[in-house]
């Protein structure tokens, strides 16, 4: 999150976010990291590959060792983990804005990111708490 | 060219230097305990960007002991090669805040439906109350996650914002 604040000047095709497909279609890497791949058609080739690594898994997965705990607690702790890393990358903008010198049209941006984390970290508390410890661990 | 050889005899293999244990055949483990399947890690929110390529919400489904640690070791070494090596490729069409909060929105937008699936799960299959309790919990969370989403959309499209749901 280091990179030069300005708005590029030139005409290829950058970084474009995902269309609203299903969120399985899009399972397996993170946004927040595909936007860093600014040439054109890269993140969509991400995407595919993601497409592929989580058809393969959900073939595969049948074979490995079983949760302890239900599918529905394993799927809400997992989301718990990207609600944290959510909330860490929000807080992060956040902090660019009172850290470093952004175009004054993302200031509000940049105070709402915070905001936005907080309504992550309350989510992932509620979801926490609703869950309690894993079966086995205190 | 050179006459083809009619036989073939594939060489012997190099002899085993002494000293080496004879490796052992491959057989099924007996009488030990099944894998315990790994579960996702405790993070801590400043260091996001340690979990910053995987979702853990894929990674959940490698439950062999030593999978999803390992991808999540290759996300980090992807994530540190970026930040090394972006320099040549083309900037982004607006500032990063704008495209970082794009690219948070749509990371959102997947949490909202992947919530929205587990809250459907207690209509779609036979669920115990504890795991009902659970789904019901993540419907109403996917439509929280929806406001904050809809939050930042109208934000980076520059209409007047609402407030925050459930901002302390």
């Amino acid at each position: 999150m280091k990179r030069d604040p300005r708005p590029a000047t030139r005409t290829e095709e950058p970084y474009q976010p995902p269309a609203p497909f299903s969120w399985e279609e899009r399972a397996v890497f993170r946004e927040t990291f595909l936007y860093n791949f600014t040439q054109p058609e890269a993140a969509a080739v991400l995407r595919q590959v993601g497409v592929l690594l989580y058809d393969m898994t959900l073939g595969a997965c049948g074979e490995w060792p079983e949760w302890p705990e239900s599918s529905t607690s394993a799927e809400l702790r997992a989301a718990v983990v990207d609600l944290l890393q959510m909330q860490g990358l929000l807080s992060s903008v956040w902090e660019d804005g009172e850290l470093s010198a952004v175009p004054p049209e993302d200031a509000p941006l940049c105070h709402q990111a915070l905001d936005w984390s907080r309504v992550a970290a309350r989510l992932a508390r509620e979801i926490d708490e609703a869950l309690g410890p894993i079966l086995g661990e205190v | 060219m050179p006459d083809l050889i009619q036989q073939f005899t594939a060489p012997a293999p190099p002899p085993m230097p002494p000293g080496l244990p004879p490796i052992p055949p491959e057989t099924e483990p007996k009488g030990e305990p099944p894998l315990a399947a790994a579960t996702p890690p405790t993070i801590d929110p400043r260091a996001w960007e340690d979990f910053a390529v995987f979702r853990e919400t894929f990674l959940m489904y490698l439950t062999p002991p030593g999978y999803a640690a390992a991808l999540r070791t290759v996300g980090e070494m992807l994530h540190t090669m970026i930040l090394e090596s972006y320099n040549p490729w083309p900037g982004w069409p607006e500032s990063s805040t704008r495209t970082e909060m794009r690219a948070a929105l749509a990371d959102l937008r997947h949490l909202q439906g992947f919530l929205a699936s587990v809250g459907r799960e207690k209509e779609l299959s036979s669920l115990d109350p504890e795991d009902a309790y659970l789904s019901n919990v993540a419907a109403k969370l996917s439509r929280q996650i929806k406001h904050a989403a809809d939050g930042i959309e109208r934000e980076l499209d520059g209409a007047p914002a609402a407030e925050p749901e459930g901002v302390r």
